[in-house]
C-alpha cells in the first residue's frame, strides 16, 4: 500500500496492460482522520456520484458518521480505482450548512417551518392550480443524481396523476443528445458498448470528450492502456490542449460551432477512400445512399475553411478511423452543447455504422453522460419522455403505459413531444406556468443568461419549490425550500453510462429533519391524493425497494429491461449492464452484437426527428423508410452558427468544467482539498492572443457578451487562438451576493463570477439541449495582476503554457492510499 | 416559347424570396423564442440559396431577376408590425407559423411543379434543383407544423392575460 496525493496526481500510479488483457485492480481509498481500515465499523454497498462513470466503493462508516470511501475491486467499471471527487467529496455530507429542516417564504424572508406546512403548501399551490388552471400550469425540473426509484416515482406523478407535459431533468443540459443520437441512429437510448472496448480498441477517438477531466476513472483504463504494449490510437477533437490531445496521434482544434462540417468531411474521407463495410451496411443499415449524397460535396479543404484546421490533419484523422480495426468512439459536451449538437453526435455514429463496428469486443460507440444518474433520468421518464423509452407518438405504447399505472390513456400527455427544460422556462415566464418543482438541481447558476433566468425564477406568480441538500442559489429564490437527504442517507440504484447497474445502500441517517427525496415525493402524492381509475392510490409503493420493483413491472419487455434484476442480485456482487432479463439473465455486455437495432415502427421509442429543423418525423414518414430491426443512417447538412464573433465581440466563447469540480460546486466547493485545488474562477486565453494584447498570466479580465459579463484572472493555456474559456462551476453561494453578482467586495456589483451570466438562450433543434459552447464575447483587461498565477489548476486541460511558479497540489490531507497489483506500494 | 415555364420559375422565385423575408419578420418579431427565431433564420437561408440558384437556372428559360440582396437585407416590409402589437403574442404566434407553413406548402407545390417541366424537357440540372430545393422545401412545411403541434396546447389551455 502506498500513500499518494491525488490532487497532485488524479489519476494515480499506472497498471499497464495489454490489448485484450484484463484491466489490473487497484483499490483506492482515502480515510478521514488518521483512522485505518480497522478502525472502521463498517463498510457500506455505494457508487460514486460526482460524475458519470458508475464506479463502485464501499461507504466507511465510523460512529454512524461516514469516515471515508474504498474502490470495490471486483467491479466490472472501476476495478478498485476512484477518482479525486469520490475520494474526498463524500466529505460534504458533513457540511454545518446542511439544509436541516424545510423553509418557507413569509414576508419575503425563508423561515424555518415543519414538514406538515411546507409540504400543505406544496400539495396546496398545486391542487388550486389544477383547479384553476389545468395540468399546463404545474411544471417539473429534475436532476441526474437522484435515485431511480425517484425518477420513476416523480413521472408516474407528473404523468400519470396529474397530466402535465412539463417535466423535465437538467440531463437536458448533459445527455439529452446522448439519448437523442442514440435514438435517431439506433432507434432507441442506450449505449452500444461497454467500458471493456477500452481493453480491446486499437483506435479510441474522443469528440469534444476531455475524458480526463470528466470521467477520470475511464481516463485511467485508457492511460493504462497507453501504457502497456501495443498501445491504442487516440484521435482529439477538442479546442483546447486537454490530457486526451496530449495523447493524441491525431488533434484536431475546430473552430467552435463547426463539428457538424468536420464530422462530414471525415466521413467524406471514409466513403472516398472506401473504408466501407459494404456488406454490413447493406444487411443491417438504411440510409447510406443519403449518407454519400450529403458528405460528397465536404471534401477536407472545405472543412479546413469552415473549421480552420489544416486540411492535411483532417485526413489524418480520417486515416486512423478508415484504418482502425477495433474503433471506440465517446462523446461529450464539445459535441452536445455546442452548434448543431445532436447532427454531429450522429455522424459518430455514422462513422460506426459505415465501418461495420457496432456489438463486438472493441468496437462500441459511448455517447457518454455527465451526471451519475443521468440515464435513469432518461430511462424512467424523469426527463419529460414515457418511461421504459416507449414512444409518446405511438398510442400503442401509451395504451401500454395506462394499463399498468390504470389511468386513461388520455391522463397521460402525449399530443406532442414533452416540454423541455428552456421551453419550460419560456412558459413560466410568460407566465402560463405558475408552479415550478425543481429537485436536485441549481438553475440559477447552471442554466444559460443568469440574468433571465433569475428573473424567471423571482416572479411573484411563479410558486418556486425547491428540493435540495444545500441552500443552492436557486433554493435562495424558493417560495418552499425541502431538505433532502443524499448519497449515504437514503437506499436506492442507479445506472451508468454502459448501463452497469449498482445498488447504493444507506449508511448513515441524515441529518437533522432532512428527507429522502422518495419519501417526499411520495408524501406529496399523497397529499395530492392521486388515484388511478378506480379512485386506488396511483403510486403502490412506500419504499424504495417497492419503486424498483414497480419499475421493473414498467420496463419488462422494452429496451432497457430490469426484469431480471432484484436488490438481492445487486446486494454484494459487482454491478450488472442491463437488459436483464429472462434471456439474459446475467446482463448484457453489448448491444447490438447480431447487428438487430430496436428501430421497428411498433418496438422503437421515436419516429426521430429532422436533425436539422427539429421536427419530428411522421409515423408514415418512418414506415416509409422500412427501417425494422435496421440502424439509420442519417445525414445532415452543416448550418453557421448562431453568435459568429464580429468587431465588437471578435472572440469566442466556451464554458467548461474542471476535474476538481462537479456542477455549481454545492458538494465539491465543500470538499476542502478540492475547493483548494480549484479555489476560484479563471478565464483561459491562448498566447497568442495574450501576446497581441499585452495580457500577462494573473491578469484581471473582463469577459462581456450582449448577455452580461464576467470578471476574471488570466491563464495562458494551450486552447486555440481567437477562443476563450471559463469553468462554469463558480456561482454566488460562497460570496456576499449570495444568488447574484454583487455584494460587498464588488465594485459596482455588476460583474459576475457565473459564465452563464454570458451564454445565450439558444438549443439544439433535436435534442433540445442549451449550447454553451459558442457565444460572440469581448475580453478586456481590468487590472494588471501582481505576478501571482490565476487559480486555475495546472494538473489539466487549464495548465499554463510557461512555468507560473506553482503546481496544484494537496496537503497531508490528501494523502490516499493505493493498493496496487502486486499488493505493494506505487 | 417556354413562356408558361419562364412565369412559373417567376411565381417562384417571388415565393422563395418572400418565404425568405416572411421567415426573417417571425424571427425579429419573436426574439424571446430562441427555437423559432433561430429557426427562422436558418430556414431563411435556405430560401435564399433556393432563389439564388433559381435564378441561375432559369436565365435558360428567360427569368430576368437579379439575385437576391443578400441574406437578412432587404427583403418586404413587416406588413402588419404595427397591428401585430395589438395581437394576443400567443395567437400572434400561431398565426405567425401558420403563415409561414401556408408559404412553405406553395413552394414545394411550386417545386412539383417545376420538377415535372425539368422532367419533361431532360433538364437534369434544373430537375436535380428541383428535387434538392423542394426537399428542403418539405423540411421547412414539416418544420412550421411541428411548432404549431408544440406549442398549441399550452397556448390554447392558459388565459389570454398570461402573456407578457
Ligand atoms: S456539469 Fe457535466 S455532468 Fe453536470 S450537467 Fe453539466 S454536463 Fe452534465
Amino acid at each position: 500500500m502506498g500513500r499518494i496525493d491525488r490532487i497532485a496526481e488524479p489519476w494515480g500510479t499506472r497498471t499497464p496492460y495489454g490489448p485484450g488483457e484484463t484491466w489490473p485492480t487497484r483499490v483506492d481509498s482515502y480515510l478521514a482522520d488518521g483512522l485505518d481500515e480497522h478502525d472502521v465499523d463498517r463498510w457500506v454497498q455505494s457508487a460514486t456520484v460526482l460524475h458519470s462513470n458508475g464506479d463502485a466503493l464501499d461507504i466507511a462508516v465510523k460512529d454512524g458518521r461516514i469516515a471515508g470511501v474504498r474502490g470495490r475491486a471486483g467491479d466490472r467499471v472501476n476495478h478498485g480505482r476512484l477518482g479525486p471527487k469520490d475520494l474526498y467529496g463524500w466529505q460534504a455530507n458533513h457540511s454545518p450548512d446542511r439544509l436541516t429542516e424545510p423553509l418557507v417564504r413569509r414576508g419575503g424572508e425563508l423561515v424555518p417551518a415543519d414538514w406538515d406546512t411546507a409540504m400543505d403548501a406544496v400539495a396546496g399551490r398545486t391542487r388550486e392550480l389544477l383547479d384553476e388552471r389545468g395540468p399546463g400550469s404545474v411544471g417539473f425540473y429534475t436532476t441526474g443524481q437522484l435515485f431511480l426509484e425517484e425518477y420513476y416515482t416523480l413521472a408516474v406523478i407528473a404523468h400519470g396523476g396529474i397530466g402535465t407535459n412539463h417535466l423535465d431533468g437538467n440531463t437536458r443540459l448533459c445527455t439529452a443528445t446522448a439519448g437523442e443520437s442514440l435514438k435517431e441512429s439506433f432507434g432507441s437510448d442506450g449505449q452500444p458498448g461497454s467500458y471493456t472496448d477500452v481493453d480491446h480498441a486499437d483506435v479510441i477517438a474522443l469528440y469534444g470528450h476531455n475524458v480526463a477531466e470528466t470521467q477520470t476513472v475511464l481516463w485511467t483504463r485508457m492511460l493504462d492502456r497507453l501504457a502497456g504494449p501495443n498501445p491504442p490510437r487516440l484521435l482529439c477533437v477538442d479546442p483546447r490542449q486537454t490530457p486526451v490531445a496530449d495523447a493524441a496521434t491525431v488533434h484536431l482544434a475546430p473552430r467552435p460551432g463547426t463539428n457538424l462540417m468536420l464530422m462530414n468531411a471525415l466521413l467524406h474521407e471514409i466513403v472516398a477512400h472506401d473504408w466501407v463495410d459494404h456488406d454490413w451496411v447493406s444487411r443491417h443499415t438504411t440510409g447510406f445512399d443519403d449518407l454519400r449524397a450529403q458528405v460528397a460535396d465536404c471534401p477536407p479543404e472545405r472543412a479546413a475553411e469552415v473549421c480552420d484546421v489544416p486540411a492535411g490533419d483532417i485526413r489524418a484523422a480520417a486515416q486512423l478511423l478508415g484504418s482502425a480495426e477495433r474503433l471506440l468512439s465517446t462523446v461529450l459536451q464539445g459535441f452536445y452543447q455546442s452548434h448543431q449538437a445532436t447532427a454531429a453526435a450522429v455522424q459518430v455514429n455514422n462513422v460506426h455504422l459505415v465501418r461495420g463496428m457496432l456489438g463486438r469486443p472493441g468496437c462500441g460507440v459511448l455517447q457518454m453522460n455527465g451526471q451519475p444518474t443521468a440515464q435513469n433520468t432518461r430511462e424512467c421518464g424523469a426527463d419529460g419522455d414515457l418511461p421504459g423509452f416507449r414512444n409518446w407518438a405511438n398510442p400503442a405504447h401509451v395504451e401500454d403505459l395506462a394499463r399498468l399505472w390504470n389511468v386513461d390513456p388520455l391522463r397521460i400527455p402525449h399530443y406532442g413531444p414533452p416540454t423541455n427544460l428552456m421551453q419550460i422556462l419560456r412558459y413560466a415566464e410568460q407566465g402560463s406556468i405558475r408552479f415550478l418543482y425543481v429537485t436536485g438541481t441549481n438553475p440559477a447558476v447552471s442554466l444559460p443568461e443568469l440574468a433571465r433566468v433569475r428573473r424567471v425564477l423571482a416572479q411573484e406568480r411563479l410558486f418556486l419549490v425547491v428540493q435540495d441538500i444545500f441552500l443552492t442559489e436557486t433554493a435562495q429564490l424558493a417560495d418552499v425550500v425541502l431538505p433532502a437527504a443524499t448519497w449515504g442517507e437514503k437506499t436506492g440504484t442507479f445506472t451508468n453510462v454502459d448501463r452497469t447497474v449498482h445498488l447504493s445502500e444507506k449508511a448513515v441517517d441524515p441529518p437533522g429533519g432532512a428527507r429522502p427525496d422518495l419519501d417526499i415525493l411520495l408524501d406529496y402524492a399523497r397529499r395530492l391524493e392521486l388515484a388511478d381509475q378506480d379512485g386506488a392510490p396511483l403510486v403502490t409503493w412506500t419504499d424504495a425497494e417497492g419503486a424498483f420493483e414497480a419499475w421493473k413491472a414498467c420496463s419488462a419487455g422494452r429496451p432497457c429491461d430490469y426484469s431480471g434484476l432484484s436488490y438481492d442480485q445487486l446486494r454484494g456482487r459487482s454491478g450488472i449492464q442491463w437488459p436483464v432479463n429472462d434471456a439474459h439473465p446475467g446482463g448484457t455486455e453489448r448491444l447490438y452484437a447480431d447487428g438487430v437495432f430496436p428501430t421497428d415502427p411498433g418496438y422503437c421509442e421515436t419516429y426521430g426527428r429532422d436533425l436539422v429543423t427539429g421536427a419530428p418525423v411522421e409515423p408514415t414518414a418512418y414506415r416509409a423508410a422500412n427501417p425494422s430491426g435496421r440502424a439509420l443512417i442519417k445525414p445532415a447538412e452543416y448550418v453557421p452558427p448562431h453568435e459568429p464573433p464580429d468587431d465588437a465581440h471578435p472572440f469566442v466563447l466556451t464554458t467548461g468544467r474542471t476535474l476538481y469540480h462537479f456542477h455549481t460546486r454545492t458538494k465539491t466547493g465543500r470538499a476542502p482539498q478540492l475547493q483548494r485545488a480549484a479555489p476560484d474562477v479563471w478565464v483561459e486565453v491562448s498566447d497568442d492572443d495574450a501576446r497581441a494584447h499585452g495580457w500577462d498570466e494573473g491578469d484581471l479580465l473582463r469577459i462581456t457578451t450582449e448577455r452580461g459579463s464576467v470578471e476574471a484572472r488570466l491563464r495562458i493555456s494551450g486552447i486555440r487562438p481567437g477562443v476563450v474559456f471559463l469553468p462554469f462551476h463558480y456561482g454566488y453561494w460562497d460570496t456576499p451576493g449570495g444568488y447574484r453578482p454583487g455584494g460587498a467586495n464588488s465594485a459596482d456589483g455588476a460583474h459576475g463570477r457565473a459564465a452563464n451570466e454570458l451564454t445565450p438562450t439558444d438549443w439544439d433543434p433535436a435534442s433540445k439541449q442549451p449550447l454553451f459552447k459558442t457565444a460572440a464575447a469581448a475580453v478586456e483587461r481590468i487590472a494588471a495582476g501582481d505576478g501571482s498565477p490565476a487559480p486555475a489548476p495546472t494538473t489539466t486541460a487549464s495548465r499554463p503554457v510557461r512555468d507560473v511558479g506553482t503546481h496544484t497540489r494537496g496537503d497531508e490531507r490528501s494523502l490516499a492510499l493505493e493498493t496496487l497489483p502486486d499488493g505493494g506500494a506505487r | 416559347m417556354m413562356v408558361r415555364l419562364t412565369a412559373a420559375l417567376r411565381d417562384l422565385y417571388r415565393d422563395e424570396t418572400e418565404l425568405a423575408a416572411a421567415l426573417l419578420r417571425v424571427a425579429d418579431r419573436h426574439g424571446a423564442d430562441p427555437e423559432l427565431h433561430h429557426g427562422c433564420h436558418d430556414l431563411a437561408r435556405w430560401s435564399e440559396q433556393h432563389a439564388t440558384d433559381l435564378v441561375e437556372a432559369g436565365r435558360r428559360y428567360g427569368l430576368g431577376v437579379s439575385e437576391p440582396a443578400g441574406y437578412g437585407a432587404g427583403y418586404g416590409a413587416a406588413v402588419d408590425g404595427a397591428a401585430a402589437d395589438a395581437v394576443d403574442p400567443g395567437l400572434l404566434l400561431l398565426a405567425d407559423l401558420r403563415d409561414l407553413h401556408r408559404r412553405s406548402a406553395g413552394v414545394v407545390l411550386d417545386w412539383d411543379v417545376v420538377a415535372q417541366a425539368a422532367q419533361a424537357l431532360r433538364d437534369r440540372e434544373l430537375l436535380a434543383l428541383a428535387q434538392a430545393s423542394r426537399t428542403q422545401a418539405e423540411r421547412q412545411l414539416a418544420w412550421s407544423k411541428a411548432l404549431v403541434k408544440a406549442s398549441a396546447a399550452q397556448i390554447m389551455t392558459s388565459p389570454p392575460q398570461d402573456a407578457s
